[in-house]
């Protein structure tokens, strides 16, 4: 594997006489060099009974900023998003080694899934909003959470998280409407509202608009960009471009073609990764050579 | 192979850098024979040419804007792009030297060069043509290495630079005509200076495009 953390030096926008030169190009993209790692895994291993899915899996993620899974179907790169928040704790036979950092905390060794839950919320592939009302929706999350909210205080972050992903100006004058009503974009937008309204440290994304119009997908994308500045966001995609927009860092996943496990198998700044992989098969993955 | 007809439009395009750079060359492997034989016929077609390479210019670029627009290069296919963009523009560069040394031709009298001058003249276009041929050949087979090796070259022709225009400087007398007739030869000596360091930038954008980095030679 090949790590390149922080070697692209992001802060030196001066020319050669040291002059500012106001470099524009990948504002977007933000250096995470001398952030802290929220999370990280450390020789994590991921199995499905005698089936190896992941292998030996390194990567720390760094505070407030998009970090975004790519790599060839069966790569286990969701696999690996899930167990971020032990989305799998149910499947009968897995079983996991190593450890997953969430603030120096081995969350494989938590007991209270939900807290953990709380911490690293999901957003799926496909929106799964309630089959009630847009308040109750968001709101959903807040109740199932140990804490005791008032009702004010409970309506100001149901309004707060709607504004945060970008659905209020849509919704606000109408809460009580079915979640289910909702466009393809906006339930998404609900969905991510339902995560956010708990404030968890990190939101991991399951390739979040991959059944959405493009349209939806860039506004959902300008909404990552915005939460960023709060959260820490993990994102599967299939779409290369996607990644190669919104993402800060960008960790390339690959299945062993004898053993079939996944395993990272570069990963670095997405500038870096998208102009200069250091390995072949980034390269051609990157540049859809294969995959 | 997926992606085989981006794939194709990628090698058109470098394909189109390449004749550029052929043509460039050939012509400027006749412009300072030209301007030493006084040929003012060869001179006028050194001027006529710029145009036709202007377009080839645009062409290139033209194109690889729209493979840009339209097909989301990355990686190394990002590079090859923004590499023939540079380098296309670096030959048009040095096409307009090549006709500049036509102008200079035409508009200088026939007199004489000094054996010396000539000399240094003759040396400057052989060795600044070899680089360039060179860089030309690194960028058709992506040689990092090789791009590598031949900016170095470009001391050489420093060295010959400042001889020839040292040269000059002492030749220059009070006779008007005298000057005339020198600032000329410089015009020259300055164009293929200039062609050199040209080269080299060619090298620093073929290096770009194999290896991933941007390294400035001095």
């Amino acid at each position: 594997m090949v790590k390149k953390v922080g070697t692209y030096d992001f802060s030196d926008q001066s020319g050669p006489d040291g002059e500012d030169t106001n470099y524009t190009a990948g504002r977007t993209h933000d250096d995470y060099s001398h952030s802290k790692a929220i999370m990280d895994t450390e020789h994590f291993n991921f199995f499905y009974g005698d089936f190896q899915a992941l292998t030996d899996v390194n990567v720390q993620i760094p505070e407030h900023h998009i970090t975004a899974f790519i790599g060839p179907s069966g790569c286990g790169k969701s696999t690996l998003l899930r167990s971020l928040n032990r989305m799998q704790d149910r499947v009968p036979s897995v079983r996991m080694e190593g450890a997953i950092h969430l603030d120096g905390k081995n969350v494989l060794e938590m007991e209270d899934v939900v807290e953990l839950r709380t911490r690293v919320g999901m957003i799926f592939q496909r929106a799964n909003p309630f089959p009630m009302s847009i308040f109750d929706n968001v709101a959903y999350g807040m109740k199932l959470s140990s804490q005791e909210y008032s009702k004010s205080e409970m309506e100001d972050r149901v309004h707060e998280a709607l504004k945060d992903a970008a659905l209020w100006n849509d919704v606000g004058d109408n809460l009580d409407k079915s979640g289910i009503a909702l466009s393809g974009g906006q339930q998404q937008r609900l969905c991510i509202a339902r995560a956010i309204v708990v404030e968890p440290d990190v939101l991991l994304m399951d390739e979040p608009c991959a059944a959405l119009d493009p349209i939806s997908t860039l506004a959902i994308e300008d909404t990552m960009l915005e939460l960023k500045e709060r959260y820490t966001i993990v994102i599967v995609t299939h779409n290369i471009q996607q990644a190669a927009r919104v993402s800060d860092q960008t960790v390339f996943m690959l299945m062993d073609p004898e053993t079939r496990s996944g395993y990272v198998h570069e990963y670095g700044t997405t500038i870096e990764m998208f102009t200069s992989p250091q390995t072949q098969e980034t390269n051609d993955y990157i540049t859809g050579r294969f995959g | 192979m997926p992606r085989e007809h981006f794939y194709q439009d990628l090698l058109a395009v470098s394909g189109q850098v390449s004749e550029l750079g052929n043509v460039v060359v050939e012509e400027f492997s006749k412009a300072v024979p030209v301007f030493i034989a006084h040929d003012t016929d060869a001179a006028q077609h050194l001027i006529d040419s710029d145009e036709d390479i202007n377009q080839r210019r645009v062409n290139i670029v033209v194109d690889c804007l729209k493979l840009l627009a339209t097909q989301q290069p990355t990686a190394s296919d990002l590079r090859m792009l923004a590499s023939n963009i540079e380098i296309a523009g670096e030959l048009e560069r040095i096409h307009d030297y090549i006709k500049g040394i036509g102008r200079v031709t035409i508009e200088r009298g026939d007199e004489v060069i000094p054996p010396e001058v000539q000399d240094i003249l003759t040396e400057m276009s052989d060795l600044v043509q070899g680089m360039l041929n060179d860089a030309l050949s690194a960028f058709d087979s992506v040689n990092v290495e090789m791009a590598q090796s031949i900016p170095a070259r470009d001391e050489q022709i420093d060295v010959l630079y400042r001889r020839g225009t040292h040269r000059l400087a002492i030749s220059v007398t009070d006779d008007m005509s005298t000057f005339q007739r020198y600032r000329s030869l410089q015009e020259i000596l300055n164009y293929l200076e200039r062609t050199g360091d040209r080269v080299k930038n060619i090298c620093e954008w073929v290096i770009y495009r194999g290896a991933g980095h941007y390294s400035e030679f001095d």
